[in-house]
């Protein structure tokens, strides 16, 4: 049978009023079901299950309160649009994800949960200073603290022990582990791009040479021989590494580490669980370390993510009362058990024996937060910070180095950007 | 004869052909990354081009039976569809407008539409976001259907008014000398005469609106009513994972509808291109 264009526009037409009319249902219909619904906007995390702990939290509280729950999560990039929209609109989700330093940003339209961490810190104890430094603007509690992420050294025990090197302990370490790993035709990869995991490496790279965007009273600081030191080691790392992680986003290091070639890397536990939930070959070789110490110490950057209430949802109490729920010993078990050790807990309370503990591997994360900082460190959390931090401005200092920029013109760059955010000389 | 057509056959295709593989080379690129298995994937020692360890439907299986991709894809079509009708109806009556009755300012008011047009998504998002929730509006599909002719209703304007200065007046003319009105005369002279303008106004528009982003992703929270530009983008990358094979395989198959689309009427888009082309 030959189908004629008319023929087939007719067949559609009707196909496509049919399934619009099923589709497009009028607002009040679709609003239709119980007369409360909370709201919840999270951001999707690389463990799903993440997602579903935060919905089975939610759906069985809904039960106890009569209520709806509608859990929505979205790619995290995609979170600061969707704020912005919704503050504008001064409507939408009742709860809202906070990452690290969007509590001062979004300051002005968040209720005080002050009653909220008092509640929970009475019963458990105080938050991680890192997890306080998160949520606490102002003299206020804008963020209830839910969980972080953390970054360790990702390495191949099987590849490191071809060229005869243990896990590196110190940057040098890996530098000397580097070398040989890249003739072995498995080099590390650490991004030095405009991806987070780029900042989350380079930040405390830049804080174990001594070096920092600000001092405590947010004066810059990044003109400094520390800084210097830290750019002339990356150099000479870099010329170890494969020159595609100028380009990587923050899938890089997990393709890099994935693919079977790559040795070492930084990053939250996901390459770790990919690889042992995809039975990879290769995922017995697999583990982790701490992350790389320079002359200065160690230093650790956390993800932190917390709950905000906005002041024009029509469900503050109820919401509080359910961010109380959120900290409770079966609600906690819940979270860390599906959190797969990449959420981890932001009250020592729960970071005694998580439930991730148990694997070697992740057991290095217990007590992680309890070190961590923001990527204002030392400075305080503020807008600033989390415009540099948006901005790339680090990861983009580093890779002006690499590529042949002398030391002078790179922080001369990275300075002016951030005199262009707003930081003071 | 018969040598030198050839010749210019092969010319012809010679020429074509970096032209075909420019375009073809995406669809060709997420088709071979949708069919590999994820250890495949993640081997950069292996062909790109190539699937060598054996094809999988893992990813399309994964898309459909794990994400909404149907959903998205469902009111993706429908939103874009349903804007175009309304977008091409209101743009033909302007078009009309400008192009033919003479009023004051009517050369402004076409500047105008079309620097209406220019004013990017990522300004106007914010307003329209408290005049949806002013409407109720905010995550429902109604809120894109509302929106989307403010950048396509100036964008379909713009080409018919110079699709429609392409017609001669002389044909509009005669209609009304022999007792057409001038609602008349655009029924049943200047419409059918415009429909290849119209269809690529028409076109065009259908793939604005079923490529918008800004608007899916802020006006629309609920995972069941996302477009699949936003459903696509927001529920396969996950952190730092991203589900390679069947975002390329979303991909793909989503831009299936606007591939019809356009091959269904590749001789009315040629034709109002070059009409608009060749405007004196």
């Amino acid at each position: 049978m030959k189908i004629t264009r008319r023929g087939f526009l007719k067949a559609a037409g009707g196909a496509g009023l049919a399934v619009a009319a099923g589709t497009l249902r009028w607002p009040h219909r679709v609003a239709a079901g119980p007369s409360t619904t909370l709201r919840l906007l999270g951001h999707s995390a690389f463990n799903e299950d993440s997602d579903k702990a935060i919905a089975k939290i939610g759906n069985d509280f809904a039960a106890q309160h009569s209520a709806a729950f509608a859990g929505d999560f979205i790619d995290q990039p995609e979170v600061a649009a969707k704020l912005t929209a919704e503050e504008q609109a001064r409507s939408g989700h009742d709860i809202i994800d906070l990452q690290d330093n969007l509590p001062t940003i979004h300051k002005d339209y968040l209720v005080p949960l002050d009653d909220v961490v008092a509640d929970i810190s009475k019963q458990f104890g105080n938050f991680y200073q890192v997890a306080k430094d998160s949520g606490y603007v102002d003299g206020h509690w804008l963020a209830l603290p839910w969980i972080g992420n953390g970054t360790l050294g990702v390495y191949r025990a099987d590849y490191f022990g071809q060229v005869g090197e243990q896990p590196p302990a110190t940057w040098d370490d890996l530098l000397r582990a580097a070398g040989k790993l890249k003739k072995a035709g498995h080099p590390v990869g650490l991004p030095i791009s405009q991806c987070e995991d780029a900042n989350s490496i380079l930040f405390p790279l830049l804080w174990s040479f001594g070096a920092s965007v600000a001092d405590a009273k947010a004066k810059l600081t990044l003109d400094s021989p520390q800084t210097r030191a830290a750019l002339s080691y990356v150099r000479k790392l870099f010329s170890q590494m494969d020159a595609t992680v100028l380009s990587w986003d923050d899938s890089g290091n997990n393709k890099h580490m994935l693919s079977g070639r790559g040795s070492y890397t930084i990053n939250a536990p996901s390459i770790y669980l990919r690889a042992h939930r995809e039975k990879m070959p290769f995922a017995p070789s697999v583990r982790h370390t701490l992350a790389p110490s320079g002359p200065k110490g160690r230093f650790f950057y956390a993800d932190i993510h917390g709950w905000g209430v906005f002041k024009f949802s029509p469900n503050i109490d109820l919401a509080k009362q359910f961010l109380r729920s959120m900290f409770t010993e079966a609600s906690q078990k819940t979270a860390l058990t599906l959190g797969s050790g990449y959420d981890m807990p932001v009250l020592p309370h729960f970071d005694q024996n998580p439930p991730y503990a148990p694997d070697p591997n992740l057991r290095l994360l217990v007590g992680f937060m309890r070190n961590a900082h923001l990527v204002a460190y030392p400075a305080p959390p503020s807008a600033l910070a989390e415009k540099a931090y948006q901005t790339y401005v680090i990861p983009n200092m580093f890779a002006k180095a690499v590529q042949g920029a002398s030391d002078k013109d790179a922080i001369a760059s990275a300075v002016t950007a951030l005199t262009d955010i707003g930081y003071m000389k | 004869m018969v040598r030198s057509s050839r010749r210019r056959v092969a010319i012809a295709y010679l020429t074509a052909a970096p032209f075909v593989i420019f375009a073809v080379f995406p669809f060709i690129w997420m088709l071979v990354a949708s069919l590999k298995q994820d250890v495949e994937l993640y081997d950069l020692a292996q062909n790109p081009f190539l699937v060598r360890a054996g094809i999988t439907w893992e990813h399309y299986h994964f898309l459909f039976t794990h994400t909404a991709f149907p959903l998205w894809l469902r009111n993706s079509t429908v939103v874009a569809a349903t804007t175009t009708v309304v977008s091409v109806v209101l743009a033909v009556l302007a078009a009309y407008a400008l192009a033919r009755l003479r009023f004051p300012l009517a050369e402004a008011t076409t500047t105008f539409v079309f620097i209406v047009y220019l004013v990017p998504t990522t300004l106007l998002f914010l307003p329209l976001a408290r005049l949806m929730a002013l409407f109720h509006l905010s995550n429902t599909l109604w809120s894109l259907i509302v929106t989307y002719p403010a950048f396509m209703v100036p964008f379909a304007t713009w080409m018919l008014t110079a699709y429609f200065t392409t017609i001669p007046r002389d044909v509009e003319e005669s209609a009304l000398v022999d007792g057409c009105t001038r609602a008349g005369a655009l029924r049943h002279v200047v419409l059918p005469l415009a429909r290849p303008g119209i269809i690529t106004a028409a076109l065009f528009g259908f793939t604005l609106a079923y490529s918008e982003f800004i608007y899916s992703l802020t006006f629309i929270s609920t995972t069941d009513l996302k477009t699949v530009t936003t459903g696509v983008v927001v529920d396969l990358i996950r952190g730092d994972f991203f589900y390679w094979g069947s975002l390329m395989g979303g991909a793909l198959v989503a831009s299936l509808p606007v591939v019809v689309l356009f091959s269904l009427f590749l001789d009315h888009y040629v034709a109002g291109l070059t009409a608009g082309a060749v405007r004196g």
